[in-house]
């Protein structure tokens, strides 16, 4: 899926139109190119539905490809590669993806080529010219219509009522490539096509428009796919009430209980503790999973120059900040008075956001790293849950659970060392 | 990398010193300090842990976005 899953059809043109034709068009021509875009790719019906996936229910699978290909032909290309633009479509709407193609080349409006495998006969007819190959050798090149005529002159007949492109599959899959070079199937001293790995030529394509437009229409794409991603937005929230009401009634007054009592402190020290790695934990899994998720997506309009790195990385970051805001300030409206905590709301909500923030950006140096959802699922204890056992983040509980005495009594040795110890070394030497 | 570290000092420092602390009396007061100081929570650090998780924040979206930039010059 290279298009966002909760954006219209409409919605997906018209980002591609306006980030990748320039500022020399108005947004009323961006709007009339859409309008005749959709009306060209005979996707009237679908304008407004969302393009969908696996999760979100949207247009059919023949109409999400055609979408794919007017996001691309809304720059008007000289050329447009394709691969495998049948793939997973019944037979109908692979032939009309297909003649959709053929109609775009025959009217001089761009060059197509595509790769396709097990095309039925009525597409691959559909096809000028095609090129055949077995383990990087071409075994056929020129037009369709010439191809059987070609395979009988080379000893490998079309049977009667046979797909011609199945048949030549058949026999590239099951001769040799000696027997084939004997026959005369292969191009004279061609080389075999190397398999280097699939480097883009120019790693930074030309952009059109600026950082701060980019920015813009991603804030705009970021904002319309929260507010459409209801279940998500149920799920962060939720889970975040969920949770915070269960530490709430676990823990509940312990923030205002006699904290001489070791059990009592303990309690309200672990609270405090939970409800930190809550923080941590809530704001880390969303950004950790946008990233991948999106990844196909990204790659494709950095490729084409949609947009670059930058304001992709702040168009997320200005949307996650107000969102991790708030998830905190539901949390600490949640458990503040539940637990009653002594000091002041702002201060404990400003301390967890900012331990979430830490914890997202975590999330998303992983995110951005890996290639998939599952892997960066897998990854994400290995990156939080040593911090659980970083040093004292445990050892006041275990003191605060034991006895008081010894607190009681090293009370004017601690009143000093609420200062870090280089301060108080220092006051010291002045006050010799 | 340890942000919940400096995060839960923040926290200890805003529950448990100060005007909230002092509610309960000298006692607590007491309570609350050998707390800070069990954890190393200095008061006067308080600017050092704000720094240090605003540098995480933004080390790690630095690195991030430079990792998705290399990342992004293979399409698959």
């Amino acid at each position: 899926m290279l298009t966002p899953p909760n954006a219209l059809n409409r919605e997906a043109l018209r980002f591609s139109a306006a980030l990748r034709r320039g500022l020399n068009e108005t947004p009323a021509e961006i709007e009339a190119l859409v309008t005749s875009m959709i009306s060209d790719l005979g996707l009237e019906s679908c304008a407004d539905t969302f393009v969908g996936g696996e999760l979100i229910k949207g247009i059919s699978g023949g109409e999400r490809k055609r979408t794919s290909i007017g996001v691309e032909l809304i720059t008007d290309p000289s050329l447009v590669f394709l691969d495998e633009p049948t793939s997973g479509l019944d037979s109908y709407s692979a032939f009309k993806i297909v003649e959709l193609l053929k109609s775009l080349s025959h009217s001089g409006r761009c060059t197509v080529m595509c790769t396709i495998h097990q095309p039925s006969s009525e597409v691959f007819l559909l096809f000028d010219n095609c090129i055949l190959l077995k383990s990087g050798h071409i075994t056929y090149t020129g037009p369709v219509t010439a191809m059987g005529t070609h395979f009988n002159a080379c000893g490998y007949p079309v049977p009667a009522n046979t797909n011609l492109a199945d048949h030549a599959m058949f026999v590239v899959q099951q001769a040799a490539v000696d027997e084939l070079q004997k026959k005369g199937m292969l191009m004279p001293d061609a080389a075999p096509l190397t398999t280097t790995p699939p480097v883009m030529a120019d790693p930074k394509p030309a952009r059109t428009t600026g950082g701060a437009t980019q920015f813009v229409w991603l804030m705009h794409r970021e904002l319309q796919a929260t507010k459409r991603d209801k279940g998500a937005l149920i799920g962060r929230f939720g889970i975040t009430i969920f949770l915070n009401t269960l530490f709430g009634i676990i823990f509940y007054g312990a923030g205002n209980k006699d904290d001489t009592v070791g059990s009592n402190f303990g309690d309200h020290f672990g609270a405090l503790t939970m409800i930190a790695i809550s923080s941590m934990f809530g704001s880390a899994q969303p950004v950790l999973i946008a990233f991948p998720a999106q990844r196909p997506i990204f790659l494709r309009e950095y490729a084409t120059g949609t947009y670059s790195v930058i304001p992709y990385f702040f168009s997320k970051l200005f949307f996650e900040l107000p969102m991790s805001l708030l998830q905190a300030a539901v949390q600490w409206l949640v458990v503040y008075f539940m637990i009653q905590f002594q000091a002041n709301y702002f201060s404990l909500m400003l301390s967890s956001f900012a331990i979430a923030s830490a914890a997202a950006s975590v999330a998303a140096l992983l995110g951005s790293v890996v290639a998939d959802i599952k892997t960066a699922t897998e990854m994400l204890p290995l990156v939080l849950v040593p911090q659980l056992v970083s040093p004292h983040l445990w050892a006041p509980s275990l003191q605060g659970s034991s006895n008081t005495h010894s607190l009681s009594s090293s009370r004017d040795s601690s009143s000093r060392r609420r200062t870090s110890p280089r301060s108080s070394a220092g006051r010291s030497t002045c006050a010799a | 990398m340890c942000s919940l570290k400096y995060g839960m000092n923040l926290l200890l420092i805003v529950e448990f010193s100060g005007d909230a602390c002092k509610k309960g009396g000298a006692a607590t007061v007491a309570q609350c300090d050998a707390l800070l100081d069990a954890n190393g929570v200095y008061l006067d650090q308080t600017w050092v842990y704000i720094a240090v998780l605003f540098s995480l924040f933004v080390g790690f979206r630095v690195w991030g976005a430079y990792m998705l930039m290399t990342k992004a010059k293979t399409v698959f």
